[in-house]
C-alpha cells in the first residue's frame, strides 16, 4: 500500500523578477519496499519535487500526503525528523562530529540516550559496511562514498521508513556509486524502506523498480 | 535542549573560533571596565582642581564717593545666598573726636548727649582747638581680617581684658581707637559722627566703649567697630530721628565687600547672583576666576574627549562583537543546514546557537571582569554580553533564514 502520495503537485518559484513554474501537476504514489528513481534533464524540477516530498516547503497547489495526512497538516520540522530521511549530494554530515556521533545525533533529537544511540549507530554503520575503525573519524577523513554511506547509516538509524536522496552519487566514482546504490536497493527490498532517488546516472536508474521521468516539471512516464 | 551536548562537542573542536569569542569578549570587557575608571579619574582630578583653587572677588563702589554706596540689601543677599565661605564687609562714616580732657573740660564728665553735642560744636568753632581736633573715619568691619590696616598692626594692639580680635564679628557697641586720642581701655568715648543722607550731612553723638588701642597713626583708618553694631546704630538712629519728627532714614550702605566662593562648582550661580546684584553701574564687581578657568579648561576638554570617545569605542566594540559573531555563525552554515535537514526547526537551531554563543561570551566576560575586578560594573558586563549575543542572534537568524529549499541545491 502507498506510504507517500503526490496529488496534483504544482510548485511555483515566485521571485521579484519572474515566476518559475518548476513542478506541474505531478500525481504519483510511492510504496514501501520499492526503489524509485527520478530522472530528467537538468532544470526539469527533480530537486524541487524532492524538496516538496521532504517537506522543506509546501506545494503551491495540490498536496503531499503521508500516512493519510497532508504535509500541510503535519508539523514539517517533525515530519523531517520522524517521517523521512534526506540524503543529498553534499551538506550531509556535521564536519566536526565523528562518524558515530553523526549517526547518533538525530537519535538524540528524538530523546534517545547517548549510550543507546551509539550502540544503534554502530549496528547501522556495520549495515552499510563501515567497521569500528571508522567510528571516531571526522567526515573529512573519509572518502566521498564512505561519507555518503555514513549518511545512509544515519537515515537507517531513524524511525523513518522513507529515504529521499538527491543525487547521492553525484560526487562519487562508478565503483562507489555502485556500492551506495546496491546498498539502497538492498534496503528497499530486504528491509522494506521506500527509497526515492534523484539521479542523472541512467545505469543506476535502470536498476530502479520504477522510474519517474520528468520533463519541464511534468511527469512523462 | 536535545542534542546540545553534541553541539558543545562541536564547539570545543572549533578551538580557534571559541577562543576568538572568549578572548574578544574578555578584551572588550577589560577595556569597557577600565575605560570608565579613566573617565572617573579625570573627573576626580577636575573636582580636586575645583576644590583646591580659591576664587575670590569683590564688590566695590565704581567711583570714589564721599559715602559708602553698596546697598545694605546687597550685603544681606550675599550673606544669605550661602554661596560664599568667607565674606568681609566694610563701611564707614566720618567723625570728629577731641582728646578726653578737652571734651570733659567743656561738657563735664559723663555728660548727656545734648551737652556733648554742644561741646563739640563749641570746640569745632574755636579756631584755637583745631590742632587738637581729630577728623577721621569710623570704619565698620564684620571681621578682623576684613581690614588690611588692622592686620598690619595686629601685634601692636592692646586689648581690654576679655576682648580680642573676634569682637568685630559681634554686635557690641565697642571700638578700637588710636592711643593718641587719650582714652583709656574701658572708657566710653563720645564722638561726633557725620552721616551723609541724600547729599545732606547729619550730625549726631555716638558713644562707644574703647576695647582696644593702637600706637601711632593710620591715615585711612581712625577707629574701627563691628559692622553689625554699626548697622544697629543706623537702625537706632533712624528710629530716634523718626521720634523727633525728622524723616531721615539711615540705612548703612557698605563700602567694600570681599568674598571667597565656597564651592567652585557653583560658579555659575555666583555669577548669576553677582550679575543680578550689580544692578546699576554704580557698583564694580570683580570675580577672580581666571586661574580656575585656565587650570580647569584642559582637564574639562580632556574629560569631554574621553566621554565622547567612550560612545565611539562602545559602538566599535559592539560592532566588532556583532561581526565576530556574524562571521562565526556564517562559517557554520553547513551545520545549520544539516540540523535543518535532520528536522530541527529554525527556532530550535537559533536557540542552540544562541545558548552556545551566550555561554562562550559569558566565559569571556567573566575572565575580563576577573582581570579588571577592581572596577567591576555589572551593567557594563551585561551590555557587552548582550551586544555579542545579539550579534550572534542576528547572524544565526540570517544564516538559518535562507530558504530551506536551497539546502538541497547548494552544492558547495
Ligand atoms: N529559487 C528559485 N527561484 C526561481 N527559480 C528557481 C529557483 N530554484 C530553481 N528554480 C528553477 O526551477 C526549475 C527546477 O529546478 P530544480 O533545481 O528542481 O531542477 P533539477 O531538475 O533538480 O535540475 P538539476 O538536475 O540541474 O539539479 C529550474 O528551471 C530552475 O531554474
Ligand atoms: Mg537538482
Amino acid at each position: 500500500m502507498s506510504i507517500l502520495q503526490a496529488q496534483n503537485v504544482h510548485y511555483i518559484y515566485q521571485s521579484k523578477y519572474q515566476k518559475v513554474h518548476a513542478v506541474k501537476g505531478i500525481d504519483f504514489e510511492f510504496e514501501e519496499g520499492r526503489f524509485y528513481a527520478i530522472v530528467g534533464k537538468s532544470g526539469c524540477g527533480k530537486t524541487t519535487f524532492l524538496s516538496l516530498l521532504a517537506g522543506l516547503d509546501l506545494p503551491t497547489e495540490g498536496q503531499i500526503v503521508y500516512n493519510g495526512k497532508s504535509t500541510a497538516e503535519h508539523n514539517r520540522d517533525d515530519y523531517r525528523l520522524r517521517a523521512i530521511s534526506l540524503i543529498c549530494q553534499s551538506y550531509n554530515l556535521f564536519p566536526l562530529l565523528t562518524v558515530e556521533e553523526n549517526v547518533a545525533y538525530p537519535m538524540l533529537l528524538r530523546g534517545v540516550k547517548e549510550s543507546e544511540a551509539k550502540h544503534i549507530a554502530h549496528k547501522k554503520l556495520k549495515d552499510v559496511g563501515l567497521g569500528d575503525t571508522y567510528y571516531n573519524r571526522l567526515p573529512a577523513m573519509l572518502s566521498g562514498g564512505e561519507q555518503q554511506r555514513v549518511a545512509i547509516a544515519r537515515a537507517l538509524a531513524s524511525d523513518a521508513r522513507i529515504i529521499l536522496a538527491d543525487e547521492p552519487t553525484g560526487n562519487l566514482d562508478t565503483e562507489n556509486s555502485e556500492i551506495v546504490f546496491s546498498l539502497l536497493q538492498r534496503l528497499a527490498h530486504e528491509e522494506g524502506y521506500c527509497i526515492i532517488v534523484v539521479t542523472h546516472d541512467t545505469a543506476i536508474a535502470d536498476k530502479a523498480d520504477e522510474v519517474l521521468r520528468l520533463r519541464d516539471g511534468a511527469l512523462i512516464g | 535542549m536535545k542534542g546540545m551536548t553534541y553541539l558543545w562537542r562541536m564547539a570545543l573542536r572549533r578551538k580557534a573560533a571559541c577562543l576568538l569569542v572568549v578572548i574578544s569578549t574578555a578584551v572588550a570587557t577589560v577595556f569597557m571596565l577600565f575605560y570608565p575608571s579613566l573617565i572617573e579619574n579625570t573627573r576626580q582630578r577636575l573636582d580636586e582642581t575645583y576644590d583646591n583653587i580659591t576664587v575670590t572677588g569683590s564688590i566695590a563702589t565704581a567711583n570714589i564717593m564721599p559715602a559708602p554706596q553698596i546697598p545694605n540689601a546687597v550685603w544681606h543677599e550675599i550673606q544669605e545666598s550661602g554661596l560664599f565661605s568667607q565674606l568681609y564687609g566694610s563701611s564707614f562714616f566720618k567723625l570728629y573726636a577731641f582728646p578726653k580732657e578737652l571734651l570733659e573740660e567743656k561738657a563735664g564728665k559723663d555728660a548727656s548727649e545734648q551737652l556733648n553735642l554742644l561741646a563739640f560744636q563749641t570746640l569745632l568753632a574755636d579756631e584755637n582747638q583745631t590742632a587738637h581736633r581729630v577728623k577721621g573715619r569710623m570704619a565698620g568691619y564684620n571681621s578682623f581680617e576684613a581690614a588690611d590696616e588692622l592686620l598690619r598692626i595686629r601685634d601692636d594692639i592692646t586689648w581690654l581684658e576679655d576682648y580680642d580680635e573676634n569682637c568685630l564679628a559681634g554686635e557690641e557697641r565697642i571700638c578700637i581707637i588710636p592711643e593718641s586720642w587719650g582714652y583709656e581701655l574701658g572708657d566710653t568715648i563720645s564722638l561726633l559722627s557725620i552721616i551723609t543722607l541724600d547729599k545732606s550731612e547729619v550730625e549726631g553723638i555716638l558713644r562707644v566703649k574703647v576695647v582696644a588701642t593702637y600706637p601711632g597713626k593710620i591715615t585711612s583708618l581712625s577707629a574701627a567697630m563691628p559692622l553689625r553694631s554699626m548697622e544697629q546704630l543706623a537702625e537706632d538712629a533712624t528710629a530716634a530721628h523718626k521720634e523727633a519728627g525728622n524723616h531721615y532714614t539711615w540705612i548703612l550702605n557698605l563700602e567694600d565687600v570681599f568674598f571667597t566662593v565656597k564651592d567652585n562648582q557653583q560658579l555659575d550661580e555666583v555669577k548669576a547672583l553677582l550679575q543680578k546684584l550689580r544692578g546699576n553701574d554704580m557698583l564694580s564687581v570683580r570675580l577672580d576666576d581666571k586661574t580656575l578657568k585656565e587650570t580647569v579648561k584642559p582637564i574639562e576638554s580632556n574629560l569631554a574627549q574621553l566621554e565622547g570617545s567612550f560612545i565611539f569605542f562602545f559602538v566599535m566594540i559592539a560592532a566588532i562583537g556583532f561581526f565576530i559573531s556574524f562571521l562565526l555563525a556564517r562559517g557554520r552554515k553547513t551545520e545549520y543546514a544539516v540540523m535543518c535537514l535532520l528536522g530541527e526547526s529554525r527556532a530550535q537551531i537559533t536557540m542552540k546557537a544562541l545558548t552556545e554563543q551566550f555561554v562562550l561570551c559569558l566565559v569571556g566576560v567573566a575572565i575580563g571582569a576577573l582581570i579588571e575586578r577592581n572596577s567591576f560594573d555589572g551593567a557594563i558586563c551585561a551590555v557587552i554580553l548582550l551586544c555579542y549575543t545579539i550579534g550572534a542572534a542576528a547572524a544565526v537568524m540570517l544564516n538559518v533564514g535562507v530558504n530551506v529549499m536551497d539546502i538541497l541545491r547548494d552544492k558547495e
